[in-house]
């Protein structure tokens, strides 16, 4: 039932939200003090959610627990983790069925359509007209078929993204040198990876950008795939057996090689699974060629050699996550009228090791404003 | 006697105006010291600032591990540093040895001159050594008392304390790493020319100011000066020389100040006491001397003793005087002046920035045209048709109309709700200015003879051209000050003031007395049609009258305050620009009418002036500055002072026959008729060109149309020729029967 929000609720909700991600990064290292969200003793009465996660919590579940801190909130929380292979979701799902949850949140696109489907099937396997779902970090919720469009789901869920328009990442990508090449290395399998690559070649097309975007090859086998359209398949990581019809790692430093001799001036790091479990190979290959990479999700940056990158911070979208989890249990509002949120401030990251390594120096003017990573990726 | 009150007013004048120069000049050239003394400090500190903080980013670049060497994109940083900072002319980062590694674009390009400048910084600041050098030519002792007043900090000239860490206009500062070692020096210039610039700028509206104060000055002056001074000085004086005469049938209307009315009353009198006893003296010499030779005799010695009333009963003339007339005008044109700097800003305030109701599919710019045409066609329907109905209701009357007619015009332009309203209020503004001109014109023409009539007009000329100098300036003043709406109550109220004053200073009585009838001037087709079927009447009208008047209301009144606008120029500056054109004209146009009439430079002014105001505007196709619309505004006001002081002379010329046959008057009238028109065109042909190539192309564009009626008008007179037996008319200065500023 739609419950009319107080006025003074929702300005003091969009109080705390402001003020935490002013706070921002020195909120990041007092969280990393508190037992984790997923951790925490369960109390009598409150609300239950169910996280699936791709890869246990991350920042992102850091911000949803400032918020909660910060708003004195109280939710039980159970924690899912695929631990990065996504054969499981399956299974993850059919478990939060079982706990009778009060919300599911979903990470990730795959672990999102695993839960609910797209819009087209309509065959969630996860009982949604019972139990509201909150996605985020799906990239492309509309493409992805999760939802029509940003208004509303039309399905007792909703969402956030935190993907940075694609424009600005090719006006940050411009700011930082003269761009006339970038190179891309994409997974043919992964819908929202091919999405992005059509819509970058697009885009540097009318600027007089050479878009380089190469597909990783599959594993050559039987033909019949695995994977169903509109499905994200992701690989698991670069040790194990890569199932025939998967893409290759072991194609990847040939893959850099010939991007390298293309004299680009930006490896691209679009958000495409495959290329994030295998980032460290990426990024490092085509930094022995001194081609720095690009992009557009904090986590290739914060925790990769990636050397400049304009993303949404994952613990602010953490925060948004906090506030639409506070709407949906507690205020009464109908997911399905709640928009999809996307933040409107981005984060320019210049990791500056890497400037030094390969002698490709940020310009004064982005000194001013950028976010200057000074240490080893970790 | 009128010669020496006439001499008595310009040493008054004189006197006045002197004062008024010396301290306004003074205090002109002490805000100019305190400027400069405020503008350095202000300057220096600005550049220190933006050394320290490009100085900051460097070493925090360079202690995060980029080499010094190695900084991207330093120039276009630099460039931008400067961007935003007035005042500084370059940037150069150099090694600790002072070798240049990076700059900023203009250093770049100006190394030479860079280099020059820091070679001479340790110079005087140029406006110093411009002043200085007028102050050498006095004695020492007086220099130094004047520099310590006019810049307290300086004791003698060029000993300026200067910052420290500013050493002659250039900050330097070391490039440190995190341990102190120097690793390069990051030096900022000063920019000189800045402060010069915002010197000389200063300077100029100090001038500008000086002189509206004085024009303005001489106006209060001249009308104080002549309704309690000079004019019941003359009448004393007309009183004493009528006596002097043996004139006894005259008296004077008591005016001036106490001990004057005394005067004046005294003598009416002793006159009115003569008359009655003269009368009384007369009937009895018809009555009681039966002696026909006695009486022929005495009658005949009587007469000899002067001139006096039949009925004993002595007339009292007017105090009406051309001073009023001046007076009146200088007021009611000042209203409209004031207006001048902003009102197109001002409609385009009211039009808002949807489309106007009524309206639709109209250029924005158009609609702005539309209020300032329709007064000028206001003006001109009523100048034209009204004539005779302004004489019939009598000279004070009728200006009162107009004033009142005027002034309700501005008060609802102040807060017309939409554009219809607005073209409403103009409309009635128009036709209130065009009444207060017919009678102010009627009135200068009634209180002068046809010997003096050519200098009475110029007495009421005198105050429009004072107004147009004044109302500009003032009123860019007001807007900038206190808003469109309160500048133009303010005109209003100025309105409102000019009828005291004609209640007081113009002529109140009835038709019976003019001596001059407007329904000269009445509006006959066949007139018109007779005088335009003249291929020299038609051709003068067409490219001369016409477009001189075109290109004042199109470009002066409508395109200059909007282009002004539009480059950022300020409602104060816009007035001190518009104010060029009346500033030229009052300096000039009594000048070039001499010349004109001196040698016979008619149609040669004529052309000249056309072409001239035409290239003036031409340039503006390059790009419109601040600057480049001021000259252009000054070019067309020395133009117009040619042209148009030619025109109505030549006019005569071409229409002597018609002119003997139906009289100057409705002649002339056609002339004017012309000129109307052009005025009511102009704005809206400006419009629709502004439209399609800009305000500063249309501009170009009417500039580029007088270029070509000039030389059509110029070619034309050329092959045809004056009529060689009108020479004689040449110099008889017929110009004094009408004027017309709309």
């Amino acid at each position: 039932m739609l419950r009319l929000c107080d006025p003074r609720v929702a300005f003091a909700r969009w109080c705390t939200l402001m003020l935490a991600m002013l706070c921002g990064a020195g909120s990041v290292q007092a969280q990393d003090q508190m037992p984790n969200l997923c951790e925490r003793q369960h109390v009598d009465g409150a609300p239950h959610i169910v996280m699936v996660l791709w890869r246990g919590p991350t920042t992102v579940e850091q911000g949803v627990q400032a918020y909660f801190g910060n708003r004195d909130l109280t939710f039980n929380v159970t924690c899912l983790s695929a631990n990065r292979d996504s054969s499981r979701f399956a299974q993850l799902v059919e478990q939060a069925k079982e706990l009778e949850p009060d919300l599911l949140y979903t990470w990730g696109t795959s672990a999102t359509l695993a839960a609910v489907g797209t819009y087209e099937e309509d065959a969630a396997a996860f009982p949604t007209s019972q139990t509201p779902v909150l996605f985020t970090m799906v990239s492309y919720p509309v493409q992805s078929k999760i939802v029509r469009d940003f208004d509303g789901s039309g399905r007792n869920m909703t969402g956030s993204s935190h993907t940075v328009p694609l424009v600005s990442q090719l006006k940050a990508m411009q700011a930082y040198r003269d761009v006339t090449r970038i190179g891309m290395i994409f997974n043919p399998r992964e819908d929202n990876s091919v999405l992005n690559m059509r819509e970058l070649g697009a885009l540097t097309e009318e600027i007089g950008i050479e878009l380089v975007a190469i597909p990783v090859p599959l594993k050559e086998g039987p033909t019949d795939s695995p994977g169903e359209p509109g499905t994200d398949v992701e690989a698991g990581s670069g040790e194990e057996e890569v199932a025939e019809g998967q893409p290759d790692p072991s194609a990847l430093p040939e893959l850099i090689a010939r991007i390298a001799a293309q004299d680009v001036q930006f490896l691209y790091i679009g958000p495409d699974n495959f290329v994030g479990t295998n980032q460290e190979t990426i990024i490092g290959e085509a930094l022995s060629y001194g081609i720095p990479s690009f992009t557009g999700t904090e986590l290739e940056i914060l925790d990769g050699d990636a050397l400049v990158g304009l993303v949404t911070p994952y613990y602010n979208l953490g925060l948004l996550n906090g506030s639409l989890i506070e709407r949906i249990l507690l205020d009464g509002e109908a997911p399905e009228a709640i928009p999809i949120s996307t933040l409107a401030r981005f984060t320019y990251i210049v990791r500056m090791n890497v400037a030094l390594r390969i002698g490709v120096f940020p310009p004064l003017d982005i000194l001013e404003f950028a976010r200057i990573l000074e240490g080893e990726a970790e | 006697m009128d010669q020496m009150s006439r001499r008595f007013a310009l040493f008054i004048l004189s006197v006045a105006v002197l004062c008024l120069v010396v301290s306004v000049g003074a205090l002109g050239l002490r805000s100019i010291g305190l400027l400069e003394r405020n503008v350095r400090p202000i300057l220096e500190t600005n550049a220190l600032v933006v050394t320290e903080r490009v100085r900051d980013r460097i070493e925090s670049a360079v202690a995060m591990g980029i080499p010094y060497e190695g900084l991207a994109q330093v120039d276009e940083y630099l460039d931008r540093a400067l961007e935003g900072s007035h005042g500084i002319s370059s940037i150069v980062l150099a090694s600790p040895s002072g070798v240049e590694m990076y700059a900023s674009g203009r250093a770049q390009s100006n190394q030479t001159r860079t280099e020059a400048e820091a070679s001479n910084s340790s110079q005087q600041a140029e406006p110093d050594r411009l002043r200085d050098r007028g102050l050498q030519v006095l004695p020492a002792s007086i220099q130094n008392e004047l520099l310590r007043w006019l810049s307290p900090e300086m004791s003698a000239t060029g000993n300026r304390a200067r910052s420290s860490t500013t050493g002659n206009g250039v900050v330097t500062l070391p490039l440190l790493t995190a341990d102190g070692t120097e690793f390069g020096q990051i030096v900022t210039r000063i920019d000189q020319t800045f402060v010069a610039q915002q010197l000389l700028d200063a300077a100029a509206d100090i001038l500008v100011m000086v002189f509206v104060a004085v024009v303005l000055a001489v106006e209060i002056l001249l009308v104080v000066m002549s309704a309690s001074i000079s004019s019941p000085l003359a009448q004393v004086a007309r009183l004493l020389n009528a006596v002097v005469g043996k004139d006894f049938r005259r008296l004077e209307k008591p005016a001036g100040g106490a001990s004057m009315r005394r005067a004046i009353r005294a003598g009416n009198a002793l006159l009115e006491a003569l008359s009655t006893r003269m009368a009384d003296l007369k009937a009895r010499i018809e009555t009681g001397l039966a002696d026909a030779a006695d009486a022929d005799r005495m009658r005949t010695r009587l007469r000899a003793v002067g001139a006096f009333v039949e009925d004993g009963r002595n007339k009292i003339g007017t105090t009406a005087h051309l001073a009023g007339v001046r007076g009146a005008a200088f007021l009611f044109v000042m209203t409209e002046e004031l207006t001048r700097p902003f009102l197109p800003q001002f409609i385009s305030e009211v039009l808002g920035s949807g489309p106007a109701p009524g309206f639709d599919g109209m250029d924005s710019t158009i609609l702005i045209a539309v209020p300032i045409s329709t007064f000028m066609l206001g003006a001109a329907v009523v100048g034209t048709l009204a004539a005779g109905w302004a004489d019939r209701v009598g000279r004070r009357n009728g200006f009162m109309i107009g004033a009142a007619l005027a002034s309700l015009g501005l008060v609802i332009t102040a807060f017309a709700p939409s554009l219809a309203i607005l073209i409403l209020a103009r409309t009635v503004s128009g036709v209130g200015y065009a009444l207060c001109f017919l009678s102010c014109q009627g009135q200068a023409i009634d209180q002068t003879t046809t010997a003096n009539r050519t200098r009475g007009m110029s007495v009421f000329v005198g105050g429009i051209m004072a107004a147009d100098v004044c109302g500009p300036a003032i009123g860019g003043i007001l807007a900038e000050q206190f808003g469109f709406q309160l500048a133009l109550l303010v005109a209003a109220g100025l309105g409102l003031l000019s009828i005291l004053l004609a209640m007081r200073l113009l002529d109140g009585r009835d038709e019976a007395a003019q001596s001059y009838k407007s329904t000269h001037f009445g509006f006959e087709p066949r007139i018109v049609l007779e005088c335009m079927s003249q291929p020299r009447f038609l051709v003068a009208a067409l490219l001369a009258a016409l477009p001189a008047k075109l290109l004042l209301s199109g470009f002066l009144f409508f395109l200059v305050p909007l282009l002004l606008t539009d480059i950022g120029a300020t409602s104060n500056e816009i007035g001190r620009i518009t104010m060029l054109y009346g500033a030229s004209a009052l300096i000039l146009m009594s000048l070039f009418s001499r010349l004109c009439d001196r040698f016979g430079l008619h149609a040669f002014m004529v052309s000249v002036g056309a072409l001239l105001t035409g290239w003036g505007l031409v340039p503006l196709a390059y790009g419109a500055t601040v600057s480049a619309v001021a000259w252009s505004v000054l070019v067309l006001g020395v133009a117009q002072a040619m042209s148009i002081s030619a025109q109505s002379a030549l006019f005569t010329i071409l229409a002597k026959r018609e002119i003997g046959t139906y009289g100057p008057g409705r002649v002339l009238g056609i002339y004017r008729m012309t000129e109307r028109a052009g005025s009511v065109i102009g704005p809206l042909l400006a419009g629709i060109l502004s439209q399609y190539w800009g305000l500063a192309g249309a501009a170009a564009i009417l500039g580029g149309l007088s270029v070509v009626t000039g030389t059509g008008f110029a070619a034309f007179f050329l092959v045809s020729g004056l009529r060689s037996e009108d020479d004689d008319l040449k110099t008889r200065g017929t110009r004094g029967y009408d004027v017309e500023t709309v």
